[in-house]
């Protein structure tokens, strides 16, 4: 290896870990300028291994009303600003000028804004107190199943991918093997029709998809918990796999076509 | 029907992994088009991982949530710059949240601000290598035990000057000053550090 790719590699770290400045940042960017392909190469592979590198600190869910609070701030962006308002005030008003409407328009729509935002607060409050007291009997519910089986001398933890029918959908399988529990939390599934559920399969080596269990889903905007009792009896070193499938209300005999959540496992 | 010896079965994974990063980049297209439900969809994908890494840099979990919420609506603003031959969704994402994060730290202790974390914020200036990287929040999300693990057999200190740079924002010369070791040494553990987990995650992450 040449000084220069040498170099490059030594700054490109650094660049990558966010971590170059003054002189040696100059000096990278150029590099980079110029970079052949053999340096494009290193920069790749180098860049592929810190971009994992958030995936070595542990996921972790936002507050419930973080999403909510975005999801207001995007409509907010997404308004577009009046033109030439103030002539049509002064209109309303009989006023000859727009700055006489500016500031009478200003006033009463600040006195307007203070009333209406006290009581929408006020409202707010109760609302946002009454919610919390149910999620947060229906979060110690689940909290409980959950460290129950967290409790276990053997516990298994699975990710099921969103498939072909809601690749947006993701869950997680939460196993206590030793006493043949599990709780699945699910997230982002559609909710089903009233004459079918969702089945969980279990793969395994050498013999036919084991049903786990049928459920429904009524409640799309949450995440869903599910608690199994007699969690499978296939021997769990043959486990290769998990699916969730969308089948007839009193479950199939074999998963059908419409794929949901999956995961590949090895235990 | 799909037994586990059908080749749907076995295909599974990479079918998985090719079909997530593409729906990335739809929702992304559709959050250029305005399209509030994909932003929603792409927020339920990330939000877990975006404010994992938000909260490893920011302690205060108010700071955390305002720079989640700094980052999405970038994403809402900026979607239509997004070119997938420049990137993908996962590496948009983390850095500008580390950038953000990072900067926001900086802004309570420090007065500059590094012209680089503002450059690799936006997605045209990344690196035409990016594409190689088929990188998205499900897989990361699966791969976060290997990776953790991986990290772990790296030298101590190596893991140290890569986690003082990447999760606290510090400079090498910082880095070399707060460790009292000469700053060739961080330099070279930097460098041995990131090849040594791009050398373990090919081998661990290869097909």
């Amino acid at each position: 290896m040449s000084n220069r790719h040498d170099r490059f590699q030594e700054l490109c770290s650094a660049w990558l870990l966010g971590a170059l400045e003054g002189e040696e940042l100059r000096e990278f960017e150029g590099l980079l300028e110029q970079a052949d392909p053999e340096m494009l190469k290193a920069f790749g592979e180098l860049e592929h291994a810190a971009l994992h590198l958030p995936a070595t600190v542990p996921l972790q869910d936002p507050p419930s009303r973080a999403k909510e609070r975005l999801m207001e701030a995007v409509r907010s962006a997404s308004t577009e600003p009046r033109q030439d308002w103030t002539t049509t005030v002064a209109a309303w008003f009989g006023l000859d000028r727009p700055r006489t409407a500016l500031a009478v328009t200003g006033t009463l729509f600040a006195l307007l804004v203070g009333l209406g935002l006290a009581a929408v607060l006020m409202l707010r409050a109760f609302e946002d107190a009454e919610e919390r007291v149910a999620v947060l009997a229906g979060k110690l519910e689940r909290g409980d199943q959950v460290l129950e089986i967290l409790q276990s001398k053997e516990v298994e933890v699975v990710l099921l991918n969103g498939l072909d029918a809601s690749p947006q959908g993701y869950g997680k399988l939460i196993w206590d093997t030793e006493n043949s529990v599990a709780v699945l939390q699910i997230t982002n599934l559609p909710p089903v029709p009233a004459d079918r559920r969702y089945q969980l399969w279990v793969y395994a080596d050498d013999t036919k998809p084991m049903s786990a269990g049928v459920f429904a889903l009524n409640d799309p905007e949450h995440e869903a918990f599910f608690h199994f009792e007699n969690f499978t009896s296939v021997e769990k070193n043959t486990i290769n796999g998990f699916l969730i499938t969308l089948e007839q209300e009193d479950g199939a005999s074999e998963p059908g076509d419409e794929w949901y959540l999956g995961a590949y496992v090895s235990f | 029907m799909p037994g586990p010896a059908s080749k749907r079965y076995r295909d599974w994974r990479t079918d998985v992994q090719a079909r997530t990063s593409s729906v990335e980049v739809e929702l992304l297209e559709a959050i250029a088009r305005g399209s509030e439900e994909a932003l929603s969809r792409l927020y339920d994908r990330y939000s877990r991982l975006v404010y994992g890494l938000i909260r490893a840099i920011l302690k205060d979990p108010r700071d955390a949530e305002e720079i989640l919420q700094e980052v999405f609506l970038q994403i809402w603003k900026d979607a239509g710059r997004f070119d997938r031959r420049k990137g993908n969704v996962y590496s948009w994402l983390v850095t500008l949240a580390r950038s953000r994060a990072i900067d926001r730290t900086r802004s309570k202790n420090y007065t500059r601000r590094r012209e680089m974390e503002t450059t690799l914020a936006h997605p045209e200036d990344q690196s035409a290598a990016s594409q190689t990287s088929q990188l998205d929040a499900v897989l990361m999300i699966e791969r976060a035990d290997t990776v953790r693990g991986l990290l772990a057999r790296i030298p101590s200190e190596q893991q140290k000057v890569m986690r003082l740079a990447y999760f606290l924002g510090h400079t090498q010369s910082e880095i070399a000053s707060q460790l009292a070791i000469p700053l060739g040494t961080v330099k070279t553990r930097m460098r041995q550090g990131l090849m040594a987990l791009h050398g373990m995650l090919a081998q661990e992450l290869k097909p």
